[in-house]
């Protein structure tokens, strides 16, 4: 074991939680390790005091000065959830009454709606369509560049293929580089 | 059975139920216990005492936010938990938190294991000091751990659901919280044994 591994290790090897064999690892490292010894101690003994750290206690006028401020939230009443909260309707809890309620309201909103199905005004779906109207193809025109004389040995290999099998029908593409 | 013997369960159910009695014995129960813990935590025993006031606030508000699936004390530690953190933060938003803000000698304190021999009444005293002051210098998530275990003895498994993180990490930050702490009180000087 090393140092780091040791280090991790040492809250469990205080409270008693390392399995055996990682446990003799530890114990011959804290004997080899002066340094890692010491800080087993330093901690063991740390642990030790911390819950016999001085106890407070709250000041004299604790219990008075909470109680004031529970007057003061008695007097001012419940909150607004807190009233619709324990707002009872016809003996039912509130939460289900709300549901139901709700509930009730969209399908009289529903029924509504279908009744006068045909009151409701018309609306021309194909004027809302958002799909657009085919435009009419336009004729492809390559752009058609001039051969740069700089590069002629591109211009050998484009031209060692058969070309004209290579052009679509009713194309009218000048090809460049060629011979 | 008096109130004293009931267990803390109970005696939410019955504040639960408006009985107003079993509310005082709670705050009877905890407000020096959770007055330790926050004290620790902010370094400020005023805005320590305001901050259990609010925990306890909140008990009185939200009684019915109270399920009997956890256990009460650390329902209430979750609370004061995150009360104490929040002030925290906004503490250092307001960059005026100084660990020279102690007000450690302001109070009397039961010392409960060194009465009677000043000399040791003296060395608690500065190993407390040193303490704290480490503590307060440690991270947030490592400060709360120690406190919870070290100096309010909780289990594990209780602090886990206090900070909310699994159990795992709560044991690799309790071990790390320690070497750091250690490492503080070395540097100041402290050898408490």
């Amino acid at each position: 074991m090393n140092c780091y591994n040791f280090e991790l290790n040492i809250s469990a090897y205080i409270e008693g939680e390392l399995k055996q064999a990682v446990r003799a690892e530890f114990v011959r490292h804290k004997e080899e390790c002066k340094n890692c010894g010491s800080k087993l101690a330093d901690i063991s003994s740390m642990i030790k005091q911390m819950p016999h750290l001085s106890q407070l206690t709250t000041s004299d006028n604790f219990m008075s000065n909470l109680r004031e401020r529970i007057q003061e939230i008695d007097n001012r009443g419940p909150s607004l959830w807190e009233r619709i909260s324990q707002f009872t309707f016809f003996g039912f809890e509130p939460v289900p009454a709300m549901g139901f309620a709700l509930a009730m309201f969209m399908v009289i909103g529903a029924s509504y709606l279908l009744i006068n199905q045909d009151q409701l005004p018309d609306v021309d779906l194909k004027s809302l369509s958002t799909q657009s109207t085919p435009s009419p193809a336009k004729p492809f025109t390559p752009s058609v560049t001039t051969p740069d004389p700089a590069l002629p040995a591109m211009a050998d290999s484009d031209s060692a293929g058969n070309h004209e099998n290579v052009n679509p029908p009713n194309m009218p593409i000048k090809l460049v580089g060629g011979k | 059975m008096t109130d004293f013997e009931l267990s803390d369960e109970i005696l939410i159910k019955k504040f639960q139920d408006g009985d107003v009695g079993a509310y005082n014995q709670i705050v009877y129960r905890y407000k020096d216990r959770l007055y330790n813990f926050i004290y620790r935590f902010v370094t400020d025993l005023d805005l320590a005492e305001d901050l259990v006031q609010d925990t306890l606030l909140k008990l009185y508000t939200h009684k019915h936010s109270y399920q009997e699936i956890a256990k009460f004390s650390t329902w209430l530690y979750t609370i004061a938990a995150n009360l104490a953190r929040t002030e925290l933060r906004k503490k250092k938003r307001r960059k005026t938190f100084s660990v020279t803000e102690l007000s450690y000698d302001d109070r009397e304190f039961i010392i409960s294991s060194t009465e009677g021999d000043p000399s040791q009444e003296n060395t608690t005293r500065d190993f407390e000091k040193n303490v704290q002051r480490a503590l307060a210098e440690l991270p947030d998530d490592f400060k709360t751990i120690i406190i919870l275990r070290d100096i309010q003895e909780l289990s594990y498994d209780e602090i886990s659901k206090i900070v909310a993180v699994p159990l795992g990490t709560v044991k690799s930050r309790i071990n790390r919280g320690r070497v750091k702490l250690q490492q503080l009180l070395k540097k100041k000087g402290e050898r408490p044994y």
